[in-house]
């Protein structure tokens, strides 16, 4: 990728002082410090290692502070410039001065890290403790260079004698091999440094090498490095002071710049030459080899998983296998056989079948997961005659790269997973990848400014308001806009600095469920450090540089969906033992009756489609059949919703606008859609048709759509993909507009493999709401916390389809919500509008879990002794028999759980206070005294705002009931009535906040939806509104809005142009609103 | 503030209206109430005005007791004497603190507990209590008002027992198995059925020292020896007290003109009757004594704990060089009347930013006092303007400069006002980069013998400063050691400073 030049040096710079033809001097530097030294350097690797191949540089060595983390992006950039790159790294010890390293071949990059491991796992996560001794213990195949000036500025004094002790100790360990770095920056003591490392040179026989301490790619990154220190520091620039370097030498200098620097000392400037020859090292030599465990004796990865897959296809097609299935697996066989991918597949099949063996439920997804082999060996339920696959998506000829494949496991058991990959392949060859965290828009602004010396407050309020520039350009009118002088230097700088430092790396963390696994120790490939969490380890790099590395990665992914459907699917079948267990491929496919429920956006809690937005669209695009789901998923995104596809598909759909094509070769790859790309494949498979793309430059293109540090480089295929396109003949203006989409996907796209493993999902718990609703609810109560609604409103759904719940008590419940047998069939709630399914089916006993703060071990101690002893009669025998704490029966009272022996919630209370602390053995069981005269008897509003704060829900009725009279005073109408109010008219509604919402797409307009005792009312706030009335729209529990009704079909909505806080109607702030911002 | 959040400990009436509410984060109640102002809690300072509060309400009783965080008790026993019948103490307090504005419930009750919760609970702003109406008047309010554990309070809530009276219906035995027996203390605390014991504060005297004399003296001698008496009496009156003073005020009686009035600060506590004397001394420099004194006052107007110093036998060079200093300074604001500044290191890469002038109270703090060791300062004795400037190089900075083993940069120990711009001939260079061969400086050509640098230092952009120096430090034929710099931008040179 060519430099683009910067058309904006916005700063006065030194003139360079020498301009010499630029290829005429070798040099070579080795003293690099990229961003992944966190907070030091100043650039990313590929821009340094760009400009080092633009100054005619012979090789560039990569040295950041005890880490490797940013090699591999410099490995890469380094083959694209053609320059060669020497992999090494800047030693700190505890006990002697800076020690830079370079690895010479294989064997010594395996030292380096297992040194770096060493000292890593020996120190907390993110630190490195390292001795002196334990380099000179593993100095095998590597190059050092004693570093006699400091990096950190404010500790540069110079200790000649320690210099001169640590140099004879190198010299003893390296010999030949051991260089003394030496950096001309024009600080103060320069000269006298060199001249003595000079003297240590010539006595000791260590010939110098020149640096320059590099620590950004051009001058102008001073700016930046001085903030980073600062924010490294934790200061301001004000008061950084001799942290910071005094001038801004630190850049990539010319070599002819070089040459006249060191004009003394041409030795020094021929060593690293010298050096950069012995290292013959590339990270290229990291050729992954597959753990091998995973074949049986005797058979060879492709025969093993040949027969795995043919024998798999026999049973999953008991019909016999369709010709189309039978050709695609041939297919994908033989591709996976020339690029010696088997062992992959087996061992994503490893684990599969572990977690089968356990009974966890899981399933693939993404990349190759959605190919026929997948299916065939189980790693997913999606028939793969259904979608579309574009197998060459994933696993291409072009890219050297492993596939990848997601795994979603149950996210309360995938731990089981995990460690069972510790344990096969060991911690030696197992770890967690890294997920490099970067810097965004608002985490730079903040940074910056902060070191920039702006107040806190300032810098909150500039993170919040410039949260949406990132990716724009920023006009004075736009800074103006929200209220900043664009004249002012210190808000100039701050914007310009925190553009620059967007995408840097601000330190490592671990990836959700990314696992490397190796033949080899990985600690000979890759440093491994400490994660957070104990008894995990990571290694230093993320996902896209193991792919660039060629590791074996699979991701473990944990999915509460997932939970909850092994959780329900397990009652139905404990419910119906005659039958064959349920699975996921085993539930009946495409029923009418759940295509029905689902386009009456009767969807709480199913997966996936029970947000708002879903909810809104489900009744317009009416899914009917599978496939139409996988659209459903993948067109509530922002990808299609900024690319402007969502409209086009709709009218489409309902008949209203004809499906054309702008030319018939498109109708192959837009024709599911009807000729709108929703998917990202489709965008993909656009460029190659339409705009002649080859595999490999979609591939990248592709590439550069998932990545967000390169947000730039999507612009360099505008042209490519527009001049393309009306060269084959396309209308210009469509070329813009599909550019536009596919830029769009590079916001949020979302691929069709992941989108049809999500439907399965999505079918899968519509199927169990719809047939097990009370199944379906115990599963998701007993999976919480997941999804969009609290057990409030899941409870409430099920009730209105005729559920009976029933509330938690110590002498019937468990810890798990569980379902219980109904004597006969209750009526539909008076205010239900739903269908009336679940009458007559068990009943939901509501759990412990729902009562907030008590102990599972309590819990389950009442459910034990209960079963030993039978039902308890008495507080004071409960307390007895269990010896739970006071508090823990404190708890319970509160819940009101002692219904069943005639205590209510106070008098239990009550009771409980007086329950002894240790049980005396011989105590009798005490008369019980009658509730004290004193005590009244508790409101019906306050048994339901104290049924929210135990349990966060209440079986008593809705707190709105209470106080209808007095809405219906203040002219505010219930909830369910909307339906019968015309569109456009001005109404007042009031509700408990159920969930605010603000998606990314919706510019800034917020959905708050309402519950009152009749249903719920959904809001639209526009940001102007928001605003306005912000303390009420922000905070409030209960709501009142007003504004027209909106109808479009079923769709109800409330714009609202005015909103009132009523929490004052004490109905208790307890009940509490989920909000996702 | 606690761990990385910033909580919120308290609100003010105003910002509860808004939503603030105590137990939120900063930024929850900012959300809020975007308007919110906010100070650091402290609660070490809090407590501290809380006594000043009771020290000054003292006026209106001799016994007073604070209960923390916010609570002052006043025995009113027998003050209708004082104060008038009708207990016009209470409203004679009350009035007092609206004058002070200061929101706060005042209750005059027969026992401490109910006169607290009537203050608390009460509402309006004075509730005065007989005997009598004690039950009467304690029965409305909530259980909250017996200074109960947040705890038992929160669990009375939960059964409904929402007032003080329904509280009293139930049981005492009852109460007790359920709450314990401190539940019980409060209730006869409150109604007077045990006595509560109070802490009352102790009464303390101003350090005070004066002398009246019988005619006017004139004399330096004897007003000299006057205040040597007086001084004794004072550093004993600080000694009993473990106090040294802070700030001292002298005031000078004159028969037919106004008392003379002096301030003396300290820069730290002290009670030597000798250093005192000193400095007295010296501000008594610039009184005028002709007409003579009839008495002197003197006041300790701020004191501060001191111990009995002993100094350390080996070490303690630094602490007893910073005393050398901070003694310097005392007398030299004593003779100067406060017009005193003195440099400060200050953390810059840039000469002329290296250091800033402090003046008065803003005092050095120890720790910058310590980092001077790092580089030497500037003296520069000014003493034809008000300002007098002194800095002082500690004797530390000398001794680690010397270290054989470690080398700073050097710097000039004085540097030019305004680097003045010299002319200067430079050795043949393909750009602007040659070594500087000889300089004119007024008129005057210096032939260099030996050149160090250059040192580049680049400008503070963030001060809108980009341009950058080369610096050089060279030795003349004539053994005159200078630092000049050429700014990197125009080429142009100038001499910053002279190294002696």
């Amino acid at each position: 990728m060519p430099e683009q030049p910067d058309p904006k040096i916005r700063f006065p710079l030194p003139p360079i002082s020498v301009k010499s033809a630029v290829s005429s001097l070798p040099y070579v530097e080795l003293d690099v410090t990229t961003n992944f030294s966190f907070l030091r350097g100043s650039s990313h690797s590929d821009e340094l290692v760009r400009r080092a191949a633009e100054l005619g540089y012979a090789a560039i060595g990569i040295t950041d502070v005890n880490s490797l983390a940013g090699v591999v992006r410099a490995h890469q950039a380094a083959k694209e410039a053609g320059i060669k790159l020497c992999v090494g790294t800047r030693l700190r010890f505890t006990d002697a001065p800076d020690v830079l390293v370079w690895a010479q071949n294989r064997d010594g990059y395996a030292n380096l890290c297992r040194l770096l491991t060493a000292g890593k796992r020996r120190a907390e996560k993110g630190c490195c403790t390292l001795a002196l001794n334990d380099l000179l213990a593993a100095s095998g195949g590597l190059a050092a260079g004693l570093a006699s000036q400091n990096i950190d500025p404010q500790n540069r004094r110079h200790d000649p004698a320690v210099i001169e002790s640590t140099a004879g100790a190198l010299k003893e360990a390296f010999g030949e091999r051991l260089s003394l770095a030496v950096c001309r920056a024009f600080s103060p003591m320069d000269q006298m440094v060199i001249r003595h490392v000079q003297s240590i040179g010539r006595d000791c026989g260590i010939p110098l090498l020149a640096t320059n301490q590099v620590h950004y790619h051009e001058e102008r990154r001073r700016m930046l490095q001085n903030v980073l220190t600062c924010v490294r520091h934790g200061c301001t620039i004000q008061q950084a002071g001799f942290r910071l370097f005094p001038n801004s030498e630190r850049f990539l200098k010319t070599p002819g710049e070089m040459h006249h620097l060191f004009s003394d000392l041409p030795a020094a400037l021929r060593r690293g030459g010298d050096i950069a020859r012995q290292c013959t090292f590339t990270l290229d030599e990291l050729r992954y080899e597959y753990p091998d465990e995973i074949v049986p004796p005797g058979r060879t990865p492709a025969t093993y998983l040949a027969e795995l897959t043919w024998a798999g296809a026999a049973g999953r097609y008991p019909g016999g296998l369709p010709e189309k299935v039978r050709r695609q697996i041939e297919h994908e066989l033989r591709l996976i056989g020339e690029l010696k991918i088997e062992p992959y597949f087996l061992t994503v099949y490893d684990l599969v079948r572990f977690a089968r063996s356990r009974g966890i439920l899981c399933q693939g997804r993404g990349s190759a997961a959605n190919s026929a082999v997948c299916y065939c060996i189980g790693v997913t339920s999606v028939d793969p005659a259904c979608v579309d696959l574009l197998f060459e998506r994933f696993v291409s000829r072009a890219r050297n790269e492993p596939p990848d494949i997601d795994i979603d496991f149950e996210h309360e058991r995938r731990e089981e997973v995990i460690q069972y990959v510790y344990q096969k392949y060991g911690r030696q060859r197992a770890a967690m990848t890294a997920e490099g965290i970067t810097y965004r828009g608002r985490s730079a602004v903040r940074d910056v400014g902060k070191a920039m010396g702006l107040g806190l407050d300032a810098v909150d309020q500039m993170a919040k308001r410039l949260d949406w520039w990132d990716r724009g350009t920023l006009t004075p009118q736009k800074i103006r806009e929200v209220g900043l002088d664009p004249e002012d230097r210190i808000v100039r700088l701050v914007i310009d600095l925190s553009g620059e430092l967007l995408g840097f790396p601000r330190h490592l963390s671990q990836h959700v469920g990314g696992l490397v696994m190796s033949r080899r120790p990985l600690c000979e490939s890759v440093p491994i450090e400490n994660a957070s969490m104990p008894d995990r380890t990571v290694i230093e790099w993320d996902k896209d540089d193991i792919d660039a590395v060629g590791m074996l990665k699979v991701d473990v992914l944990a999915l509460g969906m997932l939970t909850a459907l092994a959780k329900g699917m397990k009652l139905v079948s404990d419910a119906q033992p005659a039958d064959p267990p349920l699975e996921l491929h085993t539930i009946p496919a495409e029923e009418a009756d759940v295509y029905e429920m689902i386009c009456d956006a009767d969807t709480v809690g199913v997966f996936q489609i029970e947000s708002r937005a879903q909810m809104s669209m489900l009744p317009r695009l009416k899914p009917r059949e599978f496939y139409d789901l996988v659209i459903e998923v993948a067109i509530v995104r922002p990808g299609p919703i900024q690319g402007k596809m969502v409209h086009p598909y709709l009218r489409r759909r309902e008949g209203i606008e004809a499906v054309s094509f702008p030319k018939p070769e498109l109708e192959a790859v837009l024709g599911k859609t009807l000729g709108v790309p929703l998917f990202q494949e489709q965008a993909m498979k656009v460029a190659m048709v339409a705009a002649g793309f080859s595999a490999e430059e979609a591939d990248r293109l592709r590439r550069s759509m998932a990545a967000w540090r390169y947000n730039g480089t999507i612009e360099q295929f505008h042209r490519k993909i527009v001049d393309g396109m009306i060269r084959n003949g396309y209308q210009p203006s469509f070329a813009e507009q599909c550019f536009e989409q596919i830029r769009g996907f590079g916001e949020y796209g979302f691929p069709e493999s992941h989108a049809a493993s999500f439907a399965l999902l999505v079918y899968a718990s519509a199927w169990l709401k719809r047939r097990h609703p009370a199944a379906f609810c115990v599963a998701i109560l007993n999976s919480q916390p997941m999804g969009f609604y609290a057990p409030a409103q899941l409870v409430r759904d099920a009730t209105e389809h005729g559920v009976e719940i029933r509330p938690v008590d110590v002498n019937h419940s468990d810890w798990d919500c569980t379902l219980e047998q109904t004597a006969g069939e209750l009526p539909l709630p008076a205010t239900s509008t739903k269908q009336n399914w679940g009458c007559g089916g068990p009943a939901v006993r509501l759990g412990f879990r729902m009562i907030r703060g008590l102990h599972k071990v309590h819990a389950e101690r009442i459910v034990e002794c209960r079963r030993e002893r039978g039902g308890f009669e008495s507080i004071d025998q409960l307390h007895e028999v269990t010896t739970l704490p006071i508090s823990a029966v404190t708890k319970l009272a509160e819940a009101d759980a002692f219904a069943s022996l005639a205590r209510s919630r106070r008098p239990a209370l009550w009771d409980t206070l007086a329950l002894p602390d240790e049980i005396a053995p011989l105590k009798s069981v005490a008369e019980k005294e009658t509730l004290p005269a004193p005590l009244p008897a508790m409101t019906d509003g306050q048994e339901i705002s104290a049924d929210y704060a135990s349990i966060g829900l209440s079986l008593k009725g809705h707190p709105l009931a209470l106080v209808r009279h007095q809405l219906e005073m203040m002219g505010i109408i219930p909830a369910a009535n909307l339906a019968g109010t015309p569109s456009g008219e001005w109404v007042k509604v009031a509700g408990l906040v159920l969930v605010r919402q603000r998606p990314g797409t919706a510019s800034g307009i917020v959905f708050v939806t309402l519950e009152d005792e009749t249903g719920i009312a959904n809001l639209i706030v526009r940001p102007d509104v928001y605003e306005r009335y912000r303390p009420a729209a922000r905070h409030a529990g209960l709501l009142q809005a007003e504004g027209r009704v909106e109808k479009q079909g079923k769709v109800i909505h409330v714009l609202a142009a005015r909103l009132t806080d009523l929490s004052w109607m004490s109905i208790d702030s307890e009940v509490r609103s989920r909000d996702f911002h | 503030m606690s761990g990385n959040r910033q909580m919120v400990t308290d609100v003010s009436p105003k910002a509860a209206a808004a939503g603030a509410r105590a137990g939120m984060t900063l930024a929850q109640a900012r959300s809020r109430c975007a308007a919110l102002i906010h100070a650091p809690a402290a609660p070490a300072d809090d407590l501290r005005s809380l006594e000043s509060l009771a020290r000054w309400l003292t006026r209106f009783s001799p016994l007073v007791a604070i209960a923390p965080p916010c609570s002052i008790f006043l025995d009113a026993t027998g003050l209708e004497l004082l104060f008038g019948p009708d207990h016009g103490v209470g409203r004679r307090v009350a009035e007092a603190l609206g004058r002070l504005h200061l929101a706060a419930g005042v209750a005059m009750a027969p026992t401490p507990g109910a006169a607290w919760g009537l203050a608390a609970f009460g509402g309006s702003n004075l509730r005065i209590v007989d005997a009598d109406d004690l039950s009467a008047a304690l029965s409305p309010l909530p259980p909250h008002a017996l200074r109960l554990e947040t705890t038992t309070a929160h669990q009375l809530q939960s059964l409904g027992v929402s007032t003080i009276g329904l509280l009293l219906k139930i049981p005492r035995s009852e109460l007790a198995a359920r709450f314990g027996p401190a539940i019980l203390e409060r209730i006869d605390q409150a109604t007077g059925r045990t006595h509560e014991p109070l802490n009352w504060l102790p009464y303390r005297s101003p350090i005070h020292a004066q002398i009246e004399f019988d005619g006017t003296i004139e004399s330096l001698e004897a007003i000299h020896l006057t205040l040597r008496q007086l001084l004794d009496q004072f550093a004993e009156q600080l000694a009993g007290r473990g106090q040294g003073a802070k700030e001292l005020r002298v005031i000078f009686r004159r028969p037919y003109a106004p008392p003379i009035e002096k301030t003396i600060q300290l820069t730290r506590p002290c009670r030597s009757a000798a250093d005192l004397f000193n400095l007295l001394r010296y501000a008594l420099e610039a009184v005028e004594t002709d007409e003579g004194f009839i008495a002197v006052h003197l006041t300790a107007t701020r004191t501060e704990p001191l111990g009995d110093e002993q100094a350390p036998l080996i070490g303690g060079e630094e602490e007893r060089c910073a005393a050398e200093v901070d003694h310097l300074i005392e007398r030299l604001r004593a003779r100067l009347d406060h017009v005193l500044e003195w440099a400060q290191p200050v953390e810059s890469h840039l000469p002329e930013r290296a250091f800033r002038w402090t003046q008065g109270e803003e005092n050095p703090d120890k720790p910058q006092r310590t980092q001077r060791s790092q580089r030497e300062n500037n003296t520069e004795f000014n003493l034809n303007s008000l300002s007098f400037s002194v800095s002082v190089p500690s004797v530390s900075s000398v001794v680690k400069s010397f270290s054989p083993n470690a080398i700073g940069p050097t710097r000039p120990l004085c540097l030019l006002p305004v680097p003045r711009s010299l002319s200067v001939i430079v050795t043949p260079s393909e750009s602007r980069d040659g070594r500087p061969v000889s300089f004119t400086d007024r008129n005057q050509m210096h032939r260099l013998a030996h050149i160090r640098g250059p040192e580049r230092i680049a400008g503070e952009w963030w001060n809108g400063r980009w341009k950058t120096r080369d610096y050089f430090d060279a030795q003349d034929a004539a053994g005159n050691r200078y630092w000049f710099f050429r700014v990197a931008e125009t080429g142009r040179w100038y001499l910053h400073g002279v190294f002696e």
